[in-house]
């Protein structure tokens, strides 16, 4: 069996190779030109057409970002995600943990009712938080925009945790409790620390949920809660494509690091879903 | 720890009722019971103007085009990255990295970039200047603000398609060798392999992340704006304008197409779960 | 939470299950009469193992989970070491059941999770290192104490799970399917380490499992569950020689059955010829007309060559095919009226198509009503 398996495999590899050469130049390039281009972009003096390159290389767009626009724009950002992420997951863990005990039919329909406010369109959803945040006095406030952001947040949050409770997590609480733990000694040492690495990650995709989000705060924050993409939007449409360059690669960073934060903490626990 | 509690429903309602709200205040603004410039009366003449309007069905139909033409390129790219590089070797997975790493990525970057590269003045246009194939920033074929929203479109997947690529590698690895092999002693190719054991089982783990990913794309604001043309006008867009515009009853029409993109989404969700329901233990 | 081991006599079983009923839908509302197991009643002594025998269902498993807490009841009284339980939370049951595929904390280590039930009880860090380490050898972990459980064997596993439960000092250990699906060596590592456990404890230990050969090894007796409920509980070679219905008989696979035409009090009529009714089963030919016979593998013999010795009830016919078994060989007879598997000599395995004759030894008839 062993050298059949070689054997396919060379000639798999030798029959696809134009194709796998080819995917993977195309991948190379997809994932690394946009980045490139927005470097470039962001530290370029003068680049008019039709040059290829910008005339000289300089750093005032990055400079100015400390007292500027931007930077106050990704502070409000940043604050912004870390409630949202903490609202997320402080509400939507025990929700999960809830929604992993249903079965069947009415599993199907709660998981459907988790999902809508992640995938309901933003602009569409917006319309009916705007009014909701105008009537609990916190609307075009940053207040305001938390609430709408945590809101799909809670949802995809929900998600991941009731696929986390539905794996391993009914098993452990059983051995623990089979073995003398009360509810409240199962969650403080059997249920909590396994569920660090699901934590992390729902932090991370919460915070990137908020981090990212435009339609929400436009609509909620009626443009007076100036996040980074409402900036870096701005800035686009201005025709400012350097400042607009720091901008965008400033909202990619935490991104990246928060999924290499992801990353890391998958490897250490064991407890995760598959 | 057993009795059929309706707890776990209800907190699903109440994480939905933002949604369900939305949807109702929309029905009723559009109504004209309530909302600026309401009459308290039933009023049908705002959901007829909107309904008999032709922007709203170009508006809607143009957003369904550009969602589906953005993630079949997507699903067709994520698939083909998902069956090109399946194995353990360091080739497959540089590439399978490569397909997932610009995961993290918002949209409004990535509509940014294709501005700055596919616009009339962009880098592209710069490129086909340097090979001599145009002589000027108005000789370049309008890929921005064009009809055919080839850069949306362009956007849309190439943002897509890090998350398609994600779920496509996780259904493939779950196609266990085993199934593979016993296919093979009973006289498959490895081409029949593939098409006939691999790829049914691959496309059904993925359809419900297609699903989601359609309607991600055809709620997306942020590309939208920047890289869509006036007319016809995407629905997050056009809802956006009616949003703003001073007249009452255009705001009121906003409501309704609000209410127009809730009813997709509602629709697809309950798409994206029954196939979850259907196929979702396929590939595990 | 301590076990009430003081007050308890020595007689007080380990556990009692009286007319249990169990629902196999734990999400459907429980009543009698609907799908499930009904009118379970058990006795477990302190020390004893039994094991719970049946095909692979739902059932067993839901029973266990039941008796330790985890899944509902809808009738009847389960009573731990003399203490009724039926409406006590799993951790107060002393009762402790194993998954099938042992299920270790990931984020604590061996030792840690062994200590884990201690720990729970507030036992003082000395004391619980003291017991640990004392598990840890008895179980042949040696060097594994700061082992993850990721880093485990398969049987590795199993025998962190056994420590950890008999750190905890149950009345009752539920050990769920703990054989099935291993291969042979995994499973003698886990046998064993069951009888260790066994040894170190005075538990009582109930069992579950699909296999008959694992049952008769590992239980003391066995309860047979067939048809929703327990058909016969006793020691494997009173099974064997009387299982108290066709059901259990059949399901046992030790016997061959035939119809069996009741002649008088004393003899019945079978493909096989006129058998004797054995004395303790005068009362199942009582007023009926047929009945099941049936005949235990090893009561059936064949010689080569004819006979028409009347007093044997001897019967002939050709063989029509041999089979050689690590357990016996037999080999397969047809006769007028049926055919007929009996027990030959491997070394002297007649050809197919010989002509021999069938002996059956009345010992091993067991009569059944229709």
């Amino acid at each position: 069996m062993t050298s059949t398996r070689l054997s396919r495999d060379t000639r798999a590899s030798r029959g696809a190779s134009p194709w796998r050469a080819i995917a993977i130049v195309l991948l190379t390039i997809s994932t690394f030109v946009p980045f490139v281009i927005l470097v470039v972009q962001s530290s370029g003096e003068s680049w008019r057409w039709p040059s290829l390159m910008p005339d000289a290389l300089t750093l005032v767009a990055w400079r100015g970002v400390a007292g500027g626009a931007i930077g106050r724009a990704a502070f409000t950002s940043t604050l912004l995600a870390l409630a949202t992420a903490i609202t997320a997951v402080c509400i939507a863990l025990p929700i999960g943990r809830s929604l992993a005990q249903l079965r069947g039919a009415s599993r199907h329909v709660a998981a459907a009712l988790v999902f809508l406010p992640v995938a309901a369109p933003p602009i569409a959803l917006g319309a009916g938080l705007q009014i909701a945040t105008l009537w609990l006095g916190v609307g075009g406030t940053a207040a305001g925009v938390w609430l709408a952001h945590s809101v799909p947040a809670i949802g995809y949050v929900a998600l991941l945790f009731l696929g986390v409770f539905s794996s391993r997590g009914a098993e452990y609480s059983e051995a623990a409790r089979s073995h003398g733990a009360t509810r409240w000694q199962t969650w403080r040492f059997v249920l909590l620390p396994s569920l660090r690495g699901p934590i992390v990650e729902a932090l991370a995709i919460a915070f990137l949920i908020s981090w990212a989000q435009v339609a929400l705060t436009l609509v909620v924050g009626g443009g007076a809660v100036r996040a980074l993409p409402i900036e870096v939007l701005s800035l686009v449409r201005a025709g400012q494509d350097r400042e607009a360059a720091v901008g965008a690669l400033l909202l990619i960073v935490p991104a990246v690091a928060a999924l290499a934060a992801l990353r890391v903490g998958v490897r250490r626990t064991d407890a995760l879903p598959g | 720890m057993h009795r059929r509690s309706p707890l776990p429903l209800l907190l699903a309602a109440l994480v939905a009722l933002p949604v369900l709200f939305g949807v109702a205040y929309a029905a009723l603004a559009v109504l004209g019971l309530t909302g600026a410039g309401a009459t308290g009366k039933l009023d049908w003449t705002r959901a007829t103007a909107l309904l008999t309007d032709r922007t709203t069905w170009r508006s809607v139909s143009w957003s369904l085009y550009v969602a589906t033409v953005s993630t079949a390129i997507a699903t067709a790219a994520a698939a083909a990255v998902a069956l090109l590089f399946p194995r353990q070797m360091r080739t497959d997975r540089i590439a399978r990295s490569l397909a997932t790493l610009p995961l993290p990525v918002p949209h409004l970057v990535a509509a940014a970039t294709a501005l700055m590269v596919l616009g009339q003045s962009g880098l592209l246009a710069r490129l086909l200047f340097f090979a001599g194939v145009i002589s000027e920033p108005g000789a370049m074929p309008p890929l921005v603000y064009d009809r055919a929203g080839v850069a949306l479109i362009v956007a849309l997947a190439w943002k897509e398609l890090p998350f398609l690529a994600v779920v496509g590698i996780a259904m493939r690895a779950g196609v266990s060798r085993d199934l593979e092999d016993a296919a093979r002693t009973l006289g498959a190719t490895p081409a029949y392999v593939a098409r006939r054991v691999v790829w049914p089982l691959l496309w059904r783990g993925l359809l419900p992340a297609v699903i989601a990913t359609f309607i991600f794309a055809f709620g997306s604001f942020e590309s939208a704006v920047l890289l869509a043309p006036v007319d016809p006008a995407p629905l997050p867009v056009l809802t956006m304008e009616r949003f703003a515009d001073p007249s009452l009853a255009r705001r009121g029409e906003a409501y309704g197409l609000a209410l127009i993109a809730l009813v997709v989404g509602a629709f697809a969700v309950a798409v994206h779960e029954w196939t979850r329901a259907r196929w979702g233990a396929l590939v595990k | 939470m301590h076990s009430m081991n003081s007050s308890a006599s020595a007689s007080t079983a380990a556990l009692q299950l009286d007319a249990l009923a169990v629902p196999f839908d734990t999400a459907v509302d429980a009543h009698e009469g609907a799908s499930g197991l009904r009118d379970i009643s058990l006795t477990l002594a302190r020390g004893e193992r039994v094991v719970l025998l049946g095909p692979s269902g739902e059932g067993k498993t839901s029973l266990l989970r039941a008796i330790a807490g985890l899944a509902p009841l809808s009738h009847g009284r389960v009573v731990v070491n003399g203490r009724d339980v039926t409406r006590a939370a799993p951790e107060l049951r002393d009762a402790v059941y194993l998954h099938q595929v042992p299920v270790l904390f990931p984020h604590l280590s061996v030792s840690e999770n062994i200590g884990f039930p201690l720990m729970l009880r507030g036992v003082a860090r000395a004391e619980r290192t003291r017991v640990v380490q004392s598990l840890l050898a008895r179980l042949q972990l040696d060097g594994l104490a700061d082992r993850a459980p990721h880093a485990l064997s398969g049987g590795q596993r199993h025998r962190v799970a056994l420590a950890r439960a008999l750190a905890a000092r149950p009345h009752v250990l539920l050990l769920d399917e703990p054989l099935s699906a291993l291969d042979p060596g995994l499973r003698r590592d886990v046998r064993e380490a069951i009888r260790i456990a066994h040894a170190e404890s005075d538990a009582g230990i109930l069992l579950v499992t699909h296999d008959l050969d694992d049952a008769t090894a590992m239980g003391d007796r066995l309860a047979i569950m067939l048809d929703r409920t327990i058909a016969q509980v006793a020691p494997a070679d009173v099974l064997f020689a009387r299982p108290a219905t066709r059901g259990v008989m059949r399901f046992l696979g030790l016997h061959q059955e035939f119809t069996g035409h009741v002649e008088n009090q004393h003899t019945v009529h079978t493909p096989l010829g006129d058998l004797a009714v054995p004395s303790d089963a005068r009362q199942a030919t009582q007023g009926a007309l047929t009945v099941t016979v049936a005949i235990r593998n090893d009561a059936i013999r064949c010689e080569t060559g004819s006979t028409t010795d009347a007093g044997s009830h001897a019967l002939n016919g050709p063989v029509v095919h041999v089979h050689h078994r690590a357990s016996g060989s037999s080999a397969t007879v047809q006769l007028a009226a049926t055919t007929v598997h009996a027990l030959i000599d491997p070394l002297h395995a007649p050809a197919v198509g010989t002509s021999v004759s069938i002996h059956v030894d009345p010992r091993g008839l067991l009569i059944f009503p229709d």
